[in-house]
């Protein structure tokens, strides 16, 4: 009967050590390497994911600005409210805005080697209030009202930034007569 | 006499147990940590590789049954504060890439019975996907997880 008892729980024990062994054969690991299975009823074998997410920016609903003719009289200005995002939890980016003159010069011209200078604000919210005069390829670092919920800013009023074109009277009055054209380039990057 | 009889069945159920894993075994090999650097902004990502699943006898037939290192055993990469969803595929050699849940399973053919490491070659293949727009909600930061893959004759 001893050897009955003693076989019984010999069994047992065997049983239990097997199947706990199963259990922490088959539980899920944290890898911090690839691992390959070893032979055997269940084979187990694990590898790591990896990636990097860095910091999207980006720009959008920009519009073309015509100001038509002057009339003589006065300065021109016009603006327009753009939707700047980012995936920054601060809203935090910095923008920087270059002309097309030859040296990225804020300027338009007839085509004919004739050019009129115009001045840039940049404002960190819709609106021209609180713009700031920037000058041509120079970073405006520390801006911190980008839309973070989406790219396309619904939900943050639709638009989260301002940019103003500015020709003065003086530069008008200078000017050759003509037709001017020119590009304004915005470069938002995360800062 | 009850705890004779008792033992006998313990017995037979081991010896039985013992005698099943004996007579399929498997062994999966090959797995390869997937690293898709830094992500450049646009559509989703994807990444595999190949593994050689053996298999001792009987059919070519086995199961497939992958734990993510989430919570819970969900498909997450994680970082500090923040949380990126995947799937995970397989397929065997030939086969069209099949999408199995977190904590589910799937069936393959192929396994091969000749040689533990499927003569140098592959049989089947492992891969992640993650979605343009989980990645497009995702906080900046450096992601890392895992996936466990456990493999058994089917």
């Amino acid at each position: 009967m001893k050897d009955r008892y003693t076989s019984l729980f010999t069994s047992a024990a065997l049983i239990a050590t097997v199947f706990v062994g199963l259990l922490l054969y088959m539980a899920p690991q944290q890898a911090e390497a690839a691992s390959d299975g070893s032979l055997g009823p269940t084979s187990t074998g694990s590898f790591s994911v990896s990636i990097t997410v860095p910091t999207r920016v980006m720009i959008s609903k920009m519009d073309d600005l015509a100001f038509g003719t002057w009339t003589a009289s006065g300065d021109m200005a016009q603006d327009d409210d753009v939707c700047v995002y980012t995936s920054d939890a601060t809203g935090r980016y910095k923008v920087t805005l270059t002309g097309n003159g030859p040296s990225g010069e804020f300027q338009v011209d007839d085509g004919n080697s004739n050019i009129a200078s115009y001045q840039v604000w940049w404002n960190d919210e819709k609106g021209t209030v609180n713009g700031v005069q920037v000058s041509s390829g120079t970073a405006l670092a520390s801006q911190t009202t980008a839309c973070t919920s989406n790219s396309s800013c619904s939900g943050c009023g639709s638009n989260s930034a301002n940019f103003k074109v500015k020709f003065t009277s003086a530069e008008l009055s200078s000017a050759i007569a003509g037709s001017y054209t020119g590009t304004l380039s915005i470069v938002v990057e995360p800062d | 006499m009850l705890k004779v009889n008792f033992t006998i069945i313990i017995l037979a159920l081991l010896c039985t147990s013992l005698s099943l894993a004996y007579g399929q075994d498997v062994q999966v090999t090959g797995f390869s940590d997937l690293s898709f650097g830094t992500y450049s902004g646009t559509g989703e990502v994807t990444a595999s590789d190949g593994v050689c699943v053996y298999k001792s006898s009987g059919t070519s037939k086995y199961k497939v049954s992958p734990t993510g290192s989430g919570s819970g055993g969900s498909y997450e990469l994680t970082t500090t504060g923040g949380t990126l969803a995947f799937k995970f595929e397989w397929r065997q050699s030939g086969g069209a890439w099949r999408n199995i849940n977190a904590n589910g399973s799937r069936n393959y053919n192929g396994a091969n019975s000749s040689s533990t490491n499927c003569g140098g070659s592959d049989n089947a293949e492992y891969q992640i996907v993650i979605a343009a727009n989980a990645l497009d909600a995702a906080n900046p930061g450096a992601y890392s997880g895992s996936v466990t893959v456990v493999i058994e004759p089917a």
